[in-house]
């Protein structure tokens, strides 16, 4: 198969932009030059098997008073929807097509409010440094 | 006493809907419905915006048929502005349908339907999907999987965004074809023509095969067919005008233009679904049952009018076209999969053609006007059959009146059949008293849903009054409030 090289930066924002703190991945991953997507889908499995390293930003529904946090993920969860895979689902597909996954990690943003519009919540703004800072740091170390 | 069986959701269709089997007294099937339970209300939030941003709010109507929508949209817009797109723009919008009914048929019969006759009825509905497909045969799944890719990839080179793109606009597109996209266009045909080629041998094994009491059963009945054609009769999926024809094959109507849709075409309302109920004006409600799509449109045309999908066309008639019709009309739902595969060879073909035309490389691609019209209908052939954009303007161009008419809605009636004639096939009558509905009987229900590819998303924005029936029903059946707004 012919490879083509990546080129943004391996960082995939999961969200919509215009339902409030939902984009908060979309947004944070296009401000570092990456690429968001409303639904990961199995047409990313080809791409991400040509990554070494791929960082997954999504809102994350929590209680007020939640910090962002990095987890490491690994393929798993395959089945279910088509249309809307999970991160580890989409790591899964990667593998079982094309014989690699890239090491992930998936950013999640404490998000709150849901509405339309691209306004971000008060409460998420005040997390967004914290979650600047542990993006930089991912990039730091993939870079 | 009459019982219900309830079938909630139905997986693997876009969108939420539910199945209900009404049985009698005697415990025999007395009547199907597929009731769609989600409601948007698209038409209603479009008062009040200019008609130049009709093709940008009606495209995100859905994730999967956008394109279809900014081209009614931009047709109609063409109408408000009286002008005609330069030829290079019509080239171009014909393209991105091409590529358009490419993936979403791609996504239609590889995602969606196939696990279910490549993977078997009877197989563990847990793994019976596209990850249970790319488990059992990786090579079909990755092929099919690049073949969508395929054809969001044109999209996205044309209209510069896989989904959600305003490349159409009034009076023509935004941007020629670039020499980029040509070439990498020119690349990847040759991989997906290979992918269908593969999968059309797959599926026609199967037709012979496993899947021949499907082919009979799913909703095999006649019915008026509706499409696009060319003015020569030819396959068609953005111009034209309207062909109606029925199961024996004689034309029932032709020629007819989208500005008259409302003196052949109904819409009746029942109470249990959000989704309107479109019928052939002439015959009446229900008897105007037509069907829309990638089988209407296959029988609807005297012919492609390219070599490869000729072929499969003729095969395809010769296969399963009816009796009655010397062959000439397919009338099992079921073979809206086989149509789909006949349309992609239609499409790359077409994307093959077109790519090669250096006037889509032109920069004379979009005619400029002031409104010229109060009220104009446009149409295109979307994946899942005919869709018209109905508009009506104040002379500031801003929207007082929006209908839509929606593929998914106007194969309503022959969707409640098909599941009814499958249920009737794979359900043992009478039926007793607290009997268990079996998995493949449950599936093949669904599955009969899924040979349409309803897209709900898309269908749900009746206009003005929107019927809801709501019931509170206790553990034993007994209705306990009602409360219904006509």
């Amino acid at each position: 198969m012919q490879r083509r090289p990546y080129t943004s930066r391996p960082v995939i924002g999961i969200g919509n932009p215009l339902r409030g703190d939902d984009g908060v991945g979309a947004l944070l991953a296009e401000q570092v030059g990456g690429r968001s997507v409303q639904q990961l889908t199995p047409e990313l499995a080809e791409e991400l098997s040509q990554l070494e390293a791929v960082l997954f930003i999504d809102a994350w529904q929590v209680p007020a008073g939640a910090v962002p946090q990095l987890q490491r993920l690994s393929p798993a969860g395959i089945g279910g929807d088509s249309h809307r895979l999970e991160p580890a689902a989409l790591l899964a597909v990667s593998q079982a097509l094309y014989g690699r996954a890239p090491a992930a990690q998936l950013l999640l943003v404490p998000a709150h409010a849901f509405e339309h519009g691209t306004a971000l919540s008060a409460e998420l703004q005040a997390v967004l440094p914290a979650a600047r800072a542990l993006l930089q740091g991912w990039l730091e170390r993939h870079a | 006493m009459t019982r219900t069986i309830t079938i909630d959701p139905v997986t693997r269709i876009e969108g939420h809907a539910k199945i209900t089997l009404h049985l009698d007294e005697a415990g025999r099937l007395a009547d199907a419905r597929f009731h769609v339970v989600e409601y948007r209300g698209f038409e209603t939030f479009c008062e009040g915006r200019p008609f130049t941003e009709m093709a940008g709010i009606t495209a995100r109507i859905c994730g999967i048929c956008p394109v279809s929508h900014l081209l009614a949209a931009a047709k109609t817009g063409d109408k408000l502005l009286a002008v005609q797109p330069p030829p290079a723009a019509r080239k171009l919008r014909r393209m991105l349908n091409l590529a358009q009914l490419c993936q979403s048929h791609a996504l239609s019969f590889f995602h969606l339907s196939s696990p279910d006759f490549l993977l078997g009825w009877e197989s563990d509905p847990a793994r019976r999907n596209v990850f249970g497909l790319m488990a059992a045969d990786p090579d079909l799944a990755r092929a099919g999987i690049r073949l969508r890719q395929f054809g969001q990839q044109v999209l996205e080179l044309l209209g510069g965004r896989k989904i959600h793109s305003a490349w159409a606009v009034p009076g023509g597109v935004r941007t020629p074809l670039s020499a980029e996209a040509r070439a990498w266009i020119l690349e990847r045909l040759p991989e997906a023509k290979a992918t269908v080629t593969t999968a059309l041998e797959l599926y026609k094994k199967l037709l012979d095969g496993p899947l021949q009491r499907e082919q009979s059963t799913f909703g095999d009945f006649p019915s008026l067919f509706m499409g696009l054609v060319a003015a020569d009769g030819g396959w068609e999926c953005i111009e034209g005008a309207i062909r109606f024809i029925d199961s024996q094959g004689r034309i029932v109507a032709d020629g007819l233009s989208e500005d008259d849709y409302a003196s052949y075409l109904g819409e009746a309302v029942e109470s249990w679904s959000y989704l309107k109920f479109p019928y052939y004006k002439p015959l009446g409600y229900p008897e105007g049952i037509y069907r829309v799509g990638p089988l209407a449109r296959l029988n609807v045309c005297d012919r492609i009018g390219t070599p490869w999908a000729d072929a499969e066309l003729a095969e395809f008639r010769q296969r399963s076209g009816t009796a009655e019709s010397n062959g000439r009309i397919v009338t099992s739902s079921f073979a809206f999969h086989h149509a789909r595969l006949v349309e992609i060879v239609a499409c790359l073909e077409g994307i093959e053609q077109l790519v090669a035309d250096d006037s889509l490389m032109t920069d004379r691609i979009r005619a400029r006007a002031d409104l010229n019209a109060n009220e104009a209908v446009g149409v295109s052939e979307a994946p899942r059959g005919t869709l018209f954009h109905h508009y009506r303007v104040d002379d500031d161009g801003l929207i007082t009146r929006v209908n839509l008419i929606i593929a998914t809605g106007q194969n309503n009636l022959a969707m409640n059949r098909t599941v009814a004639q499958i249920a009737r096939e794979f359900i043992s009558e009478p039926v007793a008293e607290g009997a268990e509905i079996p998995e493949p009987l449950l599936n093949r229900v669904e599955a009969g849903i899924r040979c349409f590819d309803p897209c709900l998303s898309c269908s749900t924005h009746a206009a003005g009054q929107m019927p809801l029936h709501i019931e509170l029903v206790d553990a034993g059946g007994r209705l306990l409030a009602e409360r219904v707004r006509d």
